[in-house]
């Protein structure tokens, strides 16, 4: 194995300091992705030409002697249903193939441009973002870089898999019921959901309106969190975009933060959480509670409920998205989602109405619950990555479909759009997979979920380990 | 909320033939094992008894 190639903030600071050029990176990068790709496929598009027109920019600037920006230099890649200008924005799908290409960024696309960051491609997902496995019947499976024979989760695995092989070092997805904390998890690095309504949404190719957010992937902390403070902003083309100024994190990531996380009141998530464990994933939550001294735990009686409320929003909001296709294109849609999708789209409204009501009670039982809680722990998912085209998930005393139960520990937190950093917790014992917990606190409070990670990295309990697929 | 499966079976016959979702046989076997997973949970949302005064969160903004 290799030592890690630089982090996004490493690379930016060598371009800015001259050490090397945006140019050379992106070739690097590019180069990285063709042999190293085919064996995980995480990309559906090289964008190569943007990538050396961008990295060019950039040493033009630097050239010129002018200030760089945050990210100047770094390559990243994004799901491809962020659209992006002159490439149709598939979203996993075979149907939208046919659309014709974008004409415009989407708003997180211009905001990475902004911050001098080089898109090198787009990235697998489960179609129209409707599972947790990455299994694309159209544009094939993308497989877990520390086991090909695994799954990367999903719906982003695209993005995850790429960030975890190291050929990016920075990605986008989106989480509507936990798609970018599944594939974090189960690939080994840092991941970001963001309250609901802090990042713009707008130029992405939607799911479930009610429940989608987008945020960012990493192999680092640090970088996750320099992603994640280019990336906020308020944006009125997004009508769930809160209207809020940037609220930096950077800083929350030092290790003089992550010291101080014993003032915090932090607590494990039981009961619903304890009980839809595999050993391996009780593990990590342990590691981690021992790490930053958490001995209390506390339960959410209704998670389930805010777990069903989720999967009917869910079912109803993407049917109704899709009818249109579902009616007459239906034999090109995804075998594994096309059924769901059909189902969804046939619920009646006074079901859809009541999960929603009942989201909004669910939410102020959470509410309560922070009102002495600082930050919540829980896995994020059940377990490891598992492997491809397993169709069962075995818990204690229980055995579930596998596909819909990756997000078992996800839905019932993102249906409160609480803001949750992923800390990957290498596995125990060689060649154990790693797997991520959930940093969990209330909305608006990102910065909490990355002063523990930043203790849990400083401990030594949280790190994206390199996969032996990167030579 | 109490539909037995053959009702919901008719339910999901009626409710696709008027959303103009013409199913043939195996695929109305795999969205009737999906609708009837929905049912049950909204079976179990329909447990919550809710004051009248709790609102889904709009955003819909004019």
């Amino acid at each position: 194995m290799t030592a890690a190639p630089p982090s996004a903030l490493q690379t930016a600071a060598a371009i800015r300091g001259g050490a090397t050029t945006a140019r050379a990176v992106t070739e690097a990068a590019l180069a990285a992705i063709a042999r190293v790709d085919p064996g995980i496929n995480s990309f559906t598009v090289v964008t190569r030409e943007r990538a050396l027109d961008e990295a060019a920019a950039v040493d033009a600037r630097r050239a010129a002697g002018d200030p760089l920006p945050p990210l100047a230099g770094v390559p990243y890649a994004v799901k491809n249903l962020f659209d992006v200008t002159g490439l149709p924005t598939l979203a996993g799908s075979k149907v939208n193939a046919g659309l014709p290409p974008s004409t415009r960024d989407a708003t997180l696309v211009e905001r990475m441009r902004n911050a001098g960051a080089v898109l090198v491609g787009t990235l697998n997902m489960d179609e129209y973002a409707y599972g947790f496995t990455t299994e694309n019947s159209h544009y094939g499976v993308t497989r877990n870089p520390h086991d090909p024979s695994r799954v990367s989760g999903g719906s982003s695995g695209g993005s995850g898999a790429a960030v975890a092989a190291r050929l990016v070092p920075l990605s986008l997805g989106s989480d509507t019921n936990g798609s970018i904390r599944v594939p974090a998890s189960l690939c080994g690095v840092w991941g970001l959901k963001p309250t609901f309504g802090r990042l713009s949404r707008r130029g992405t190719f939607p799911f479930v309106a009610s429940l989608d957010h987008l945020g960012p992937f990493a192999t680092t902390l640090s970088d996750l969190a320099a992603c994640y403070d280019v990336l906020q902003g308020a944006d009125l083309d997004d009508p769930a975009c809160a209207q809020r100024s940037v609220e930096p994190v950077t800083g929350a990531t030092d290790a003089a933060a992550g010291a101080g996380v014993e003032a915090l009141r932090i607590a494990r998530l039981g009961g619903y959480f304890d009980a839809h464990l595999t050993p391996p994933a009780a593990a990590a939550v342990k590691r981690v509670c021992a790490a930053l001294g958490v001995r209390r735990s506390v339960e959410l009686p209704s998670a389930a409920t805010g777990r069903a409320a989720a999967f009917v929003i869910t079912a109803t909001e993407g049917g109704a998205l899709h009818l249109p296709s579902l009616r007459t294109r239906r034999g090109e849609m995804e075998p594994l989602s096309r059924d769901r999708f059909v189902a969804g789209a046939l619920v009646p409204a006074a079901w859809y109405l009541q999960a929603q009501r009942v989201r909004a009670w669910y939410r102020d039982q959470m509410r309560r619950l922070f009102a002495d809680i600082d930050v919540l722990i829980a896995a994020a998912t059940p377990c490891p990555a598992t492997p491809v085209g397993a169709e069962w998930l075995d818990l204690p005393g229980q055995r579930l479909p596998l596909r819909p139960s990756l997000g078992l520990l996800a839905q019932p937190i993102s249906c409160l759009g609480l803001p949750v950093v992923v800390a990957p917790i290498p596995g125990e014992g060689g060649g154990a997979l790693p797997m991520g917990v959930q940093i969990i606190a209330a909305p608006w409070r990102e910065d909490l979920c990355f002063r523990v990670a930043a203790a849990l990295a400083a401990r030594g309990a949280a790190a994206a380990p390199l996969p032996a697929i990167h030579a | 909320m109490i539909a037995s499966d053959d009702e919901l079976a008719a339910y999901v016959d009626a409710a696709s033939a008027e959303a103009g979702l013409a199913l043939g046989p195996d695929e109305r076997q795999r969205v009737l094992g999906h609708f009837i997973r929905l049912a049950a949970f909204a079976r179990a949302l329909d447990e919550v008894k809710l004051p009248p005064h709790i609102e889904i969160a709009p955003v819909f903004r004019p």
